[in-house]
């Protein structure tokens, strides 16, 4: 037995790895691009864009009309030539001049409508209960940019306009109008540094872009020396050599690394002197001067960069841990695809404003890294939060490369020949038709629909209530039968579709009697442990159920779920399951998956408990239409307690028990096993009849 | 020398019905090369043969059964980089890196084994000379022809010196000059009192070159024995002969 990893075997393995993906352009040119190509253009674009926005804005002349002859002269103090005057006027410094246009009143609807002028401003007078007033009208056109422009600069003008005549008004009575116009004066004065503003702005997209970047500079040479190597043929080469599996994975590790680090260095440094750009841009431009020094953010950076590395270390391992499970390049793409898209998701986060980010967030990977840069632009740094970041970051790098290494030591993965296990990603035309998924499969499937679910789900919930529980549902059901579609899979032993027996039926009602009984205990002794955490179900089902009736509810509550749950948990996910673990195994984890789905301490132990029989119930006899005639009996009930509380309290009182006596308990717990017991027993019968 | 005991390697496969079975690639085979001897190891596919050779280069590890090897002085290796670094091992799988010439691979795989960057230089200078690839060496990998790779893939066995050389196949595909090349090679290392394992397919090529023959068949030995001692056994003439006899054979005795 080996003791010790020796340094010059792992240096001779990274140069080896380092000096054939330098021989492939391809690393080199992912590498480049984004820092060089793609940012530099983003910014560009954008400075472009918004100076253009600007220009077309503010240098632009507006024809516009006054419409006065049904005001009174002298009202107030009206004259419509001052007015005319100060509206023309370009003695002030605005970047923009309106332009007064005579036309005959009837005729400036219709010059608006051509474009003529950009707006006119109508001239009414009225008569109030304090006397004569005249109304001031702006015509415009929403829909036209000029116009509304226009609109606006008059909109401006016409306040100035009315302030001066509330003074002329105030100082003719003999007022002192600067103290009776202002008695208090209000200000704004914004408190963020200069430093803090540019960082901002840099915070929101840079941790994306770097994210990103770093992930697509590690990609390359993780496939490459990994699924690669399977590819070209040379792995066996490599395991025929003098090196362990930790020296030869520490190597390449390494290489890739050094690519991802040198990918994330370049980031900066090209980040770096896009905002020295920004910066002379801002500076020159008197209108918006910052008191900004460069050399303020010098200390940021450098935990900037530190933080990078760590991450670009992490993002490395855990890429190579993705792409050896591939065969090819085309595989490894497959893979890494849900990857990808993890790893950009969790980046978004420091797009959420104002998250706080405590210690807990800190151990989160990715949405830490993009987190930290992001504050620390806006100088808000606490070190012990660094220092979690960059720790956390190095602990799950090792932990991958240990898995790696793991994986490395697997035969199967090596010397497998087996098809690609994830056949999602697979071209559709190179599927055989019939079978079951395959686990990964199901997993991905589980796991795109419980994104669905979270993301989609709690929006179409909070926005349509009850009908937004129903599209949830429709997810449920839609992403296995897609996917199930997309694969080929025999519908019919994908989802358990086979006939039960009469006898079965009776057994699984008996069953479903019984585990609610179960249940209903359960969920009383964890109620009392997670107050809060039922409450909380509780308060969001009678939000969503506010102003449906019992029908509705049946539909949505009950059916629904029965129908599409069921098709997702112990139809596709289940078939999967059974396939590849032992019984045993396969019907614990699809009913624990089960208890996960309804994110709830209290209803992981009740929904996973019916989860488990219920996996038992179509493993033992293959009928998914058993299972969900429970389900619907279960949530049925849950439905009728909601909607006739006084009637089910006089006809099953102990189903209302706030706490139950030792006794009360004991009877329940011994119905409810003798329920369940017959309701297996029947369930287990062999069918009365052959086949 | 190089030797077998009782090797078993089980592997899991997905059947019909969604059944795991197991089954014994390797089921039980004992095999011993010495020093200064050719072994062939013959049987049709899917006999067993690379998986074997794979558990003697320990490139897998048996799931029972043990392999021993030692170096010329007749001392036994225990560590597994050791055992490695006195192991030549060629198969249609062990590729090269094409993006490398011959000589930069070979530096590269020089320093993995521990050889300063002379002494790589100095045995790739020796090796050129020895399997005359002098022409190509400092082309890269992806534009050889197979027979120039194959040789490269022997030059790779031979940069470390080892003592004990397992070649999977090695002149499939060849024509006959480059399979002339590895031939006559195998039969210098055994002159210098090296360990050829050898499998091959070419029944012609086996029978003149290989000292004993174990003969492979569904995991099992079937038949053991120098050439000549085969060819009695069986009352057949050529090897070829003696190959189809055994399997015959041993598949009637299988159904009887």
């Amino acid at each position: 037995m080996r003791t010790s990893v020796k340094m010059t075997k792992i240096r001779a393995i990274y140069k080896k790895e380092m000096m054939d993906l330098i021989r492939d352009k391809k690393t080199l040119i992912l590498m480049l691009v984004v820092p060089l190509v793609i940012y530099p253009l983003i910014m560009m674009g954008s400075l472009l864009m918004g100076s253009a926005i600007a220009s077309s804005l503010q240098s632009d002349e507006y024809q516009i009309t006054v419409v006065d002859d049904k005001a009174q002269k002298g009202v107030n103090g009206y004259d419509g030539d001052a007015l005319r005057a100060l509206l023309a006027d370009t003695e002030d410094d605005l970047e923009y001049h309106l332009i007064i246009k005579e036309i005959s009143p009837e005729s400036c609807k219709e010059a608006l409508s051509t474009e003529e002028i950009d707006a006119y401003i109508e001239v009414e007078m009225q008569k109030t209960k304090d006397g004569r007033k005249n109304v001031f009208t702006i015509h415009y056109l929403s829909s036209k940019t000029t116009s509304s422009t226009a609109a606006n600069m008059i909109e401006d003008k016409l306040e100035y306009y009315r302030e001066q005549l509330s003074r002329q008004l105030l100082t003719e009575l003999g007022l002192e109008p600067e103290l009776l116009m202002k008695p208090v004066t209000i200000s704004r004065s914004d408190s963020s540094a200069n430093e803090e503003r540019v960082g901002s702005i840099l915070g929101t997209i840079l941790p994306f872009l770097m994210i990103s970047s770093i992930l697509l500079g590690a990609f390359y040479p993780a496939v490459d020396t990994t699924a690669g190597e399977k590819e070209r043929g040379t792995l066996e080469t490599l395991l025929t050599l003098p090196v362990g599996n930790d020296e030869l994975i520490i190597g390449k590790f390494l290489a890739v690394s050094t690519v991802a680090v040198a990918s994330a260095v370049l980031n900066l440094v090209s980040m770096l002197f896009m905002s020295i750009y920004f910066y002379a841009v801002m500076q020159s431009d008197d209108a918006q001067t910052l008191q900004v020094e460069l050399t303020d953010f010098i200390p940021a950076l450098l935990i900037v960069v530190l933080c990078t590395i760590a991450f670009a270390l992490f993002i490395s391992a855990v890429t190579m841990c993705v792409t050896t499970f591939a065969k090819s390049f085309k595989e490894a793409n497959n893979y890494a695809t849900p990857l990808m898209l993890v790893v950009m998701f969790a980046s978004f986060v420091a797009f959420v404003p104002n998250i706080e980010f405590t210690a807990m967030l800190a151990a989160v990977p990715i949405v830490n890294i993009s987190i930290l840069i992001s504050d620390i632009l806006v100088f808000e740094y606490n070190f012990s939060i660094i220092m979690i970041v960059l720790v956390t970051n190095m602990v799950y790098a090792a932990l991958a490369i240990l898995l790696l290494i793991r994986l490395y030591n697997s035969e199967d993965l090596m010397f497998g020949e087996e098809g690609t296990s994830i056949q999602i990603f697979a071209g559709r035309g190179t599927l055989k038709y019939g079978g079951v998924p395959t686990l990964s499969d199901a997993v991905l499937v589980l796991a795109t629909a419980l994104l669905l679910l979270l993301y989609v789900g709690t929006i179409v919930q909070a926005r349509f209530l009850l009908w937004g529980l129903l599209i949830t549902q429709l997810f449920i059901i839609g992403v296995p039968l897609l996917a199930s579609w997309y694969t080929k899979k025999d519908m019919k032993e994908t989802f358990s579709l086979h006939a039960p027996k009469p006898v079965w039926v009776l057994g699984a009602v008996f069953a479903e009697i019984g585990c609610y009984l179960i249940v209903i205990l359960l969920s009383t002794l964890l109620s009392s442990l997670f107050e809060q955490d039922v409450q909380a179900v509780n308060d969001t089902m009678n939000y969503i159920l506010d102003g449906s009736n019992f029908a509705q509810a049946l539909l949505i509550i009950a059916l629904a779920p029965a129908v599409c749950e069921e098709a997702l948990f112990r139809g596709y996910f289940l078939a999967a399951a059974k396939k590849r673990l032992r019984p045993a195994a396969a019907i614990l984890i699809s009913g624990a998956v089960f208890g996960i789905y309804h994110l709830s301490v209290v209803k992981f132990f009740t929904t996973g408990l019916l989860g488990i029989l219920f996996c038992y119930v179509v493993y033992r006899t293959g009928s998914i239409f058993l299972t969900a005639l429970m389900h619907f009996l279960n949530n049925a009930v849950a439905v009728v307690v909601m909607f006739y509380p006084e009637t089910m309290e006089q006809m099953l009182p102990f189903l209302f028990g706030e706490s139950y006596s030792a006794a009360s308990m004991g009877v329940i717990a011994l119905a409810g096993s003798v329920c369940l017991a017959g309701g297996l027993w029947l369930l287990n019968l062999k069918p009365l009849r052959g086949k | 020398m190089i030797k077998a005991d009782n090797l078993i390697k089980t592997f899991a496969r997905t059947e019909k019905k969604n059944k795991r079975v197991e089954f014994n690639a390797v089921d039980g085979i004992s095999i011993e090369a010495v020093d200064g001897e050719i072994l062939g190891v013959l049987g049709p596919n899917g006999a067993g043969k690379t998986t074997l050779l794979r558990m003697l280069g320990k490139l897998m590890s048996p799931t029972e059964g043990s392999v021993i090897i030692t170096d010329g002085n007749g001392r036994e290796l225990t560590q597994e980089i050791e055992i490695k670094q006195s192991i030549g091992y060629l198969s249609g799988n062990t590729k090269l890196y094409k993006r490398f010439s011959a000589r930069e691979m070979l530096l590269l795989l020089g320093e993995i084994y521990g050889m300063t960057k002379l002494e790589a230089g100095n045995r790739i200078e020796e090796i050129v000379r020895i399997l005359d690839l002098g022409a190509f060496v400092d082309n890269r990998i992806e534009r050889l022809s197979t027979g120039q790779s194959q040789r490269v893939s022997i030059a790779r066995c031979l940069l470390h010196s080892p003592q004990v050389y397992i070649f999977d196949e090695p002149t499939l595909g060849l024509d006959i000059i480059s399979s002339r090349a590895i031939i006559d090679f195998m039969k210098q290392e055994k002159e210098q009192g090296k360990t050829v394992l050898y499998s091959t397919h070419y029944m012609e090529e086996a029978e003149f070159l290989c000292d004993r023959i174990v003969m492979i068949y569904q995991g099992h030995v079937i038949a053991k024995g120098t050439p000549e001692e085969l060819r009695e056994q069986t009352q057949t003439t050529n090897l070829r002969d003696t190959f189809l006899k055994l399997i015959e054979e041993e598949t009637q005795g299988g159904l009887s």
